[in-house]
């Protein structure tokens, strides 16, 4: 049960979660959120050498905060901001919450949720893998079933015939104790 | 069961800080503070240590060894999978060293009470 969980964590799609001061330094951060940063750092770094904060989320945390000083009352619960920025492995999506500092003025904070999309899909089928004793070949059909793709599209993409996606899909069904499409996605999506 | 915090400082404002918050949570916190000469022997219930609940967040001060103390948890089965929590200054190469050392958080300092509640409640979920 020990192996599972730790399986499941490291797999994890949680959000990385960053706390910025009024002067865009961070205050507060967890793993996750430094890893995602350090992928964009990386992506970024004949732009912003050294910088350890991304060019494009301290941008966004200047725009976010500006937004946090015209309204300070704003509900906290809703976000300032939203964006999409393209990092080298996929998209990241961050999401800015306003902390106003009522006891002291100019002292506001925000709070920034960093996701990876397309990560969810990326783990599920990997922890598949591990679940189900999946082969290298089903894994690549649950990651394409996990984006909608036809049998055919996965035959064309894999360069195989339709018959031979149909054929492993029976094989992932018998393996997930599934009987269709539908109920391989639950399977994997829901572990 | 009362949320068990350690906490390894020996700056009197960041204790001060410390215990306003955990008076203030709406949920029991037990709060150990360790000082350095005293450390290894709490992360090693060893002593007077040795009936000490089992933590479920860690608190190091940067300061105080805390890389040493990162590396000694981490490395000890009963201890390795409990979330540690640095507190180090508001700089960009302190954030990496911690993580880098395996660091499950950063906290610049000085503490307070929102991002003190917040890391509590950011272990209870995980």
């Amino acid at each position: 049960m020990k192996d599972y969980t730790s399986r499941v964590a490291a797999n994890r799609t949680c959000p990385g979660v960053l706390m910025l001061n009024s002067s865009i330094k961070i205050i507060w951060a967890d793993r996750r959120a430094w890893e995602l940063l350090r992928t964009l750092n990386q992506h970024d770094k004949a732009k912003n050498p050294g910088g350890r904060l991304p060019k494009a989320i301290k941008e966004f945390g200047e725009t976010a905060l500006a937004l946090l000083e015209q309204d300070p009352v704003k509900e906290p619960d809703s976000p300032l901001s939203r964006k999409i920025i393209k990092g080298p492995r996929g998209a990241l999506v961050v999401c800015g919450f306003g902390l106003p500092d009522t006891k002291e003025p100019g002292q506001a904070r925000l709070l920034l949720l960093v996701e990876q999309i397309g990560r969810r899909e990326e783990a599920a089928a990997q922890l598949a893998k591990e679940i189900f004793c999946l082969t290298e070949r089903e894994v690549q059909v649950v990651h394409h079933l996990l984006k909608g793709w036809s049998n055919k599209a996965i035959a064309f993409e894999l360069t195989l015939k339709e018959q031979t996606v149909k054929e492993h899909l029976q094989r992932i069904m018998a393996k997930t104790k599934s009987t269709s499409r539908t109920g391989i996605l639950a399977r994997v999506l829901f572990l | 069961m009362p949320f068990e915090l350690w906490l390894v400082e020996d700056n009197l404002d960041e204790l001060r800080t410390a215990g306003m918050a955990i008076a203030e949570a709406d949920f029991p916190i037990n709060l150990r503070v360790a000082q350095d000469g005293e450390t290894m022997a709490l992360l090693r219930r060893e002593g007077e240590f040795q009936d000490v609940p089992r933590p479920d967040l860690i608190l190091l001060d940067l300061h105080l060894s805390a890389i040493d103390l990162l590396r000694e948890i981490k490395e000890n089965e009963d201890f390795k999978d409990i979330p540690i929590a640095v507190l180090g200054p508001c700089s960009e190469q302190a954030i990496d060293e911690s993580f880098e050392h395996a660091a499950d958080l950063y906290i610049a300092k000085p503490l307070d009470s929102q991002r003190l509640i917040m890391t509590v409640n950011w272990a209870q979920g995980l």
